[in-house]
């Protein structure tokens, strides 16, 4: 895909990325992919938005929809657009955003996707460059496939001992890793794939346990602004690269960037994107 | 079989430990050349390692003694001869970036520390991943500096949100559900994740690539190496030496063969 601008921002400036995903493992992914300079377009139902949203602690109490911390510290520097893809409408404007990405994450239940007419096979057909990366815990084969997970239990099962968030996040580092090798591939050959990252393969393929974390901290890190949560301190990536990027901005308020990336990105005109908001898809 | 994502990629690993070892077989899995170092005098004490055999697969070991000054030149040709160096950070300043540079005017020099966590590698590996676009774009020659404090706050970032306000967050307890070693196996299988490789210590059963890629799947398609294993065949192909300067060399003890 083009630089989004002259003098691409960042290390990943040329990279449009879906974000789908709704755990913790997936839009961690999508946020090192936004840490670099991809420009990461977070995809949320209307009204509801991503779950992690709601999910506390809220550093506002009086806007706890915009200011869990899980959603300010894994969704910093992401476009927000809401959209309700299970309506025919939404699902059409989805596959006209997947046109212009270079990638999707998503971490669905397997043939989720077909429902909204995003299965291989109508994906392929148009975009053969497109990557999808597909995050789950057990994959999409096997007895276990489609089972409720969480990252504790996985670890725990699988003998690496450490506590907390770091496993599910592990998982993401993975995805992140796993997407770009994909996109870079597809870069070169104009042809994309999906690429499965299951949290049980993956954190398997690491010896020792988890990476500990008591050790983090806030000292000398800048802070972004956020109208509704305030300053928030900003994280960065685990890597330093040649080319800076600006500070990634804050979380995206819900459906903040919809119209920008609908007019920008796709060309829809305001009358278009004032249907699709009557319509409730937006 | 379609070309993987890291073919005609050469890497050399420079490093020494699990967080290096974790980096170049992620890259060396999807199809990188991983030219592996190790030194003539010692055997690497990864190798004492139980899970050596899966960290070290998809590479090729060449032995240089890089603290000789023969030693140091050939492999200072054969940084000139990759696109990618994955180094911790001070171990032989005579590879520093600067010098990299002056040898290749786009190589992608990699830095990490030492004995850093293995999830570190796979940072690395992204960040290997992330340096190619940006050269590609730019044609410029990359420094990546890979940081475990960065990684730390990273893997804690909803933390540093919070206690940033005072806010703490509980530990999650994890699900209900306990996964015995037989549902696992049975699961890792049906992903096949695992694979049978003939390495000189007998055919065995053992991890293979933990993520499913459609188009491009990937294999172990090396086992471990043995220490030098590779030497010939990397200095031979790469800086054009010959077997009589080899064995030579050999002799000298500036390569082990």
């Amino acid at each position: 895909m083009q630089a989004q601008e002259e003098g691409q921002q960042g290390i990943l400036g040329s990279l449009t990325i879906l974000d789908l995903s709704e755990g913790l493992a997936g839009p961690y992914a999508a946020k090192l992919l936004a840490d670099y300079g991809a420009r990461v377009i977070k995809v949320e139902r209307p009204r509801a938005g991503d779950g992690a949203r709601r999910r506390g602690p809220h550093l506002n109490p009086g806007a706890e929809a915009e200011t869990g911390a899980f959603f300010l510290a894994l969704n910093a520097g992401k476009l927000s657009l809401t959209l309700d893809y299970e309506t025919a409408a939404g699902a059409a404007v989805l596959r006209r955003l997947a046109e212009d990405a270079d990638a999707i994450i998503e971490d669905w239940p397997s043939r989720r996707r077909s429902e909204f007419g995003l299965d291989d096979e109508s994906l392929y057909s148009r975009i053969p460059r497109l990557v999808i990366a597909q995050i789950s815990g057990f994959g999409s084969k096997g007895p276990l496939a489609g089972h409720e997970w969480d990252g504790v239990s996985l670890a725990r099962a699988l003998g690496r001992a450490g506590g907390g968030y770091t496993a599910v996040l592990e998982i993401g580092l993975h995805a992140f890793f796993v997407s770009l090798a994909a996109m870079w591939r597809a870069a070169q050959t104009e042809h994309g794939q999906v690429v499965e990252v299951s949290g049980l393969a993956a954190l398997s393929s690491l010896p020792g346990p988890l990476l500990d974390t008591s050790m983090a901290s806030a000292g000398g890190l800048a802070t972004v602004a956020h109208p509704d949560a305030g300053a928030v301190p900003c994280v960065p990536g685990p890597f330093i690269a040649a080319v800076d990027t600006d500070l990634p901005g804050p979380a995206p308020r819900l459906g903040e960037h919809t119209e920008l990336i609908l007019h920008d990105l796709i060309a829809m005109d305001a009358a278009e994107i004032e249907d699709l908001r009557l319509q409730g898809v937006l | 079989m379609l070309p993987l994502p890291f073919y005609l990629t050469c890497v050399l690993d420079l490093t020494d430990d699990v967080a290096g070892a974790a980096a170049s077989r992620a890259l060396g899995d999807f199809g990188a050349e991983v030219i592996w170092l190790e030194a003539t005098a010692r055997h690497s004490h990864l190798r004492s390692l139980p899970e050596f055999p899966d960290l070290a697969r998809n590479k090729l070991s060449c032995a240089i003694n890089a603290g000789d000054g023969e030693g140091m030149a050939l492999l200072l040709g054969l940084a000139g001869t990759a696109n990618v160096v994955i180094a911790e950070a001070g171990v032989w300043p005579e590879l520093d970036f600067a010098a990299l540079t002056r040898l290749q005017s786009d190589i992608i020099v990699v830095e990490i520390p030492a004995g850093a966590h293995a999830s570190l590698g796979i940072a690395t590996a992204a960040a290997v991943t992330a340096a190619l676009f940006q050269r590609r774009y730019s044609g410029a020659t990359q420094r990546v500096v890979v940081d475990t404090q960065r990684l730390v706050n990273s893997m804690a970032a909803p933390l540093l949100v919070a206690g940033a306000r005072g806010l703490a967050i509980g530990s999650p307890q994890g699900g209900a559900t306990t996964l015995n070693g037989t549902s696992i196996r049975e699961q890792l299988d049906a992903l096949g994740y695992y694979e049978t490789v003939a390495a000189p210590s007998g055919i065995s059963r053992r991890q293979g690539i933990p993520y499913q890629f459609s188009l491009t799947p990937a294999h172990v398609r090396l086992p471990e190496p043995e220490a030098g294993e590779h030497t010939s065949h990397v200095l031979k192909s790469r800086l054009g030496l010959s077997q009589e300067e080899l064995t030579a060399l050999a002799a000298r003890g500036v390569v082990g063969l």
